[in-house]
């Protein structure tokens, strides 16, 4: 099937993680992660970075560390792991510890408060264009569209805890992905 | 004295990683109860600011657990910190991928793949909605959210313009 990409190494797994984590200014880090790992890098297909996600936020773990330590484990083992855990949260947790010595000597930060405004409102914008481009292949087909409504439904509208929607959906769409899975391997 | 403090702030984060279930958010909660009311290290409001910047900043929010531990302790504590919250929950998560690659040729790999790609497309939804109705506090905000979004869908611009744009226009005051 999904024909395997050249295996990147250590430090471009580094910097990829280290360019996600700079993009992400005002929040949007998945969606950051989607462009840089699926689009830009093509080290994923599509199906396997959603479906990492998901177990991502299923596990303990700050979600984008967890993405990074999948896509390092998955291409370079631990030396991969670490290596993009590094990348994506060093030099972000420096920057941070700057800001926040700052705030601490001045109380505030209003420059950066009022730029930050219109900066969260594009990375909410980065989500839901993220949302958009991933669920646009899933119009054609019927099962993918009623996954994917339960799940907005249960989740958001209903509030129900995310592992209970994981728990009762991963089921129904492996059973309803398992036909083609099955046939693809025998051929 | 700082040594105490270093020890509680391994053990804190270092527990905290491994229940946070659902993302380091979850775990907010536990981390104020601790670094202000328990502790003392910060004040409410600063609490609230540095959970602001934490998300806005770039990187994971769930580096606030960097500043607490700076309030706590200077360079020593946010790093011990930093630690303490990143590598237990690292640890599971690589036990769980080293499982999960075994069974990479396995239809069931590909079934479990395909099946929660669509799953994960409503809570990539239900995420961006949540994260609108954060970030934005009147109609102009959710006109700039909906254009941006347009943008981004509809034209190859990059989404660092976007964002420097957004930026900008937050500087201006129009947002």
């Amino acid at each position: 099937m999904s024909e395997p990409g050249p295996r990147p190494t250590a430090a471009a797994l580094a910097l990829a993680f280290l360019v996600i984590a700079l993009a992400s200014f005002g929040g949007g880090l998945s969606a950051w992660a989607q462009r840089v790992l699926v689009e830009q890098r093509r080290w994923l297909e599509e199906d396997e970075f959603l479906s990492a996600l998901t177990l991502c936020r299923l596990m303990p773990g700050p979600n984008q560390v967890n993405m990074a330590v999948y896509v390092g484990a998955r291409f370079r083992g631990l030396v991969g792991a670490l290596a993009s855990v590094v990348g994506l949260v060093l030099v972000p947790s420096a920057i941070l510890l700057g800001l926040g010595a700052a705030y601490f000597r001045y109380r505030h930060l209003p420059l950066l408060d009022a730029g930050l405004r219109g900066a969260v409102a594009a990375a909410a914008a980065m989500t839901l264009a993220m949302g958009v481009k991933v669920g646009t292949p899933l119009v054609r087909d019927r099962g993918a569209i009623a996954l994917a409504v339960a799940a907005f439904v249960g989740v958001h509208v209903l509030r129900l805890p995310l592992v209970g929607v994981v728990a009762v959906l991963g089921p129904v769409g492996i059973l309803w992905a398992w036909p083609r899975a099955a046939a693809e391997e025998r051929s | 004295m700082n040594g105490d403090r270093l020890a509680r702030l391994a053990v804190l984060f270092g527990s905290l990683s491994l229940v946070s279930f659902g993302g380091g958010n979850t775990v907010v909660p536990a981390m104020h109860h601790e670094a202000v009311t328990s502790q003392h290290w910060l004040t409410d409001r600063q609490f609230a600011d540095l959970f602001a910047l934490a998300q806005a900043a770039p990187g994971p929010s769930s580096l606030i657990v960097a500043l607490i531990g700076f309030a706590a302790a200077g360079i020593a504590g946010a790093v011990v910190a930093t630690l303490a919250m990143l590598a237990p929950s690292c640890t599971v998560m690589f036990g769980t991928c080293r499982a999960w690659d075994r069974l990479r040729a396995s239809p069931w790999h590909t079934a479990i793949e395909r099946g929660l790609a669509p799953v994960t497309v409503g809570l990539v939804f239900a995420t961006a909605l949540t994260i609108t109705r954060a970030a934005d506090h009147g109609p102009a905000g959710y006109a700039l959210t909906a254009l941006a979004t347009l943008l981004l869908v509809r034209t190859s611009v990059s989404p660092l313009i976007v964002m420097a744009a957004a930026a900008a226009l937050g500087l201006l005051g129009l947002v």
